[in-house]
């Protein structure tokens, strides 16, 4: 009869054991063959065989994750509608004469980047000449309506007679 | 599930043969890539790349594919999801969210030092899997027992001996 597996001692064991395995731990090992992790997942493997994919998996358990969604998948479990575009792109993939493989790939989303970039940035521009333009009919306009006032408070203020040219000129003469 | 004929008139580069082959398993694909990439572009992405891998080099990858072995969908889906961690690899950083990291590689209070002598053998590759699930993956008996294919009784045998010999392991080492 086996011990209960919550009893604070195990886990301390094996993070020792984990700790000293890391350390003396040597090259990490391949992956194997496809073929074999399939059958392993199917089963199917002697005890040799089995116990070399469970050394592989016992470093990097989320393989796991690989068997059991195949084990899954095998049993029955629901396969996703292939959506017509990944059939298209992968039917055009083998030429079907000599197995040669087309080229034929989605276009990237760079590519559409780019011409949202150039649809801002022509926008951006045609916003800039229209302001500039729009700027320079304002100071022209200013210009010419502000021309003739500038002149004529000039000369208010020539013949101003607390502060004008002539009112100091005045108080000369009194002098 | 494709017969023996059918995959040697796929082999030999029969269009109809190729096509019949991805209308029948590009959805096997897609959800066996399901998980590892975000669902849309990115898994049709992976289903075409898998599709490439297999007939490229005149069908080099799928001539490797042995029926007596493993069924055909079995072996997809683990060819699938080699692909698509191979394809995370490439356009990931490498680096580790701390979240994935379990929780025991974290503690650094921990400065015991282990002598680099383990016998390799101590613990078989299914003890030490049965170890890494239940202790760092958090899993429990009955989830270990569904991954790996066993009852749960068998996983606590397991876990059961793997303790057995870790503690008489650390005894003889003095700790």
């Amino acid at each position: 009869m086996s011990e209960p597996l919550d009893s604070e001692r195990d886990p301390a064991l094996w993070r020792r054991w984990r700790a000293a395995a890391a350390k003396s731990a040597g090259r990490e090992m391949p992956a194997p063959d496809p073929l074999l992790v399939a059958a392993y997942a199917e089963g199917r493997l002697s005890e040799l065989a089995a116990e070399r994919v469970e050394a592989w998996l016992a470093e990097d358990p989320a393989r796991l994750e690989d068997v059991r969604l195949a084990r899954e998948l095998r049993q029955g479990g629901i396969a996703l509608p292939a959506p017509e575009a990944v059939l298209a792109r992968a039917s055009v993939l083998s030429d079907g004469r000599s197995g040669k493989v087309l080229a034929f790939r989605r276009p990237t989303p760079s590519g559409r980047s780019w011409r949202v970039a150039a649809a801002w940035g022509s926008m951006a521009a045609s916003l800039l000449v229209t302001g500039l333009i729009g700027f320079a009919l304002g100071t022209d306009a200013y210009s010419s309506l502000m021309g003739d006032r500038q002149e004529m408070a000039l000369t208010q203020e020539l013949f101003d007679p607390p502060s004008g040219f002539f009112s100091e000129l005045g108080e000369e003469s009194n002098t | 599930m494709a017969d023996g004929s059918e995959l040697k008139a796929l082999i030999s580069g029969q269009k109809g043969a190729w096509d019949a082959f991805v209308r029948r398993y590009a959805g096997l694909l897609l959800s066996a890539v399901r998980g590892l990439v975000r669902e849309g572009a990115e898994a049709e992405d992976l289903v075409q790349e898998v599709f490439v891998r297999l007939c490229k080099d005149d069908f080099r990858l799928l001539k490797t594919y042995d029926a007596n072995r493993a069924g055909l969908s079995t072996w997809l889906t683990i060819v699938a999801r080699s692909t698509a961690r191979d394809a995370q690899r490439r356009h990931r950083p490498p680096s580790t969210a701390i979240d994935d990291v379990p929780e025991m590689l974290l503690a650094v209070t921990d400065v015991h030092h282990e002598p680099l002598k383990l016998p390799k053998d101590l613990l078989s590759p299914r003890q030490q899997l049965v170890l890494t699930l239940l202790y760092e993956k958090d899993m429990d008996v009955a989830d270990v027992a569904k991954s790996l294919g066993v009852d749960p009784q068998t996983v606590r045998s397991t876990h059961h001996k793997a303790m057995l010999k870790l503690r008489a392991h650390f005894a003889a080492e003095g700790g």
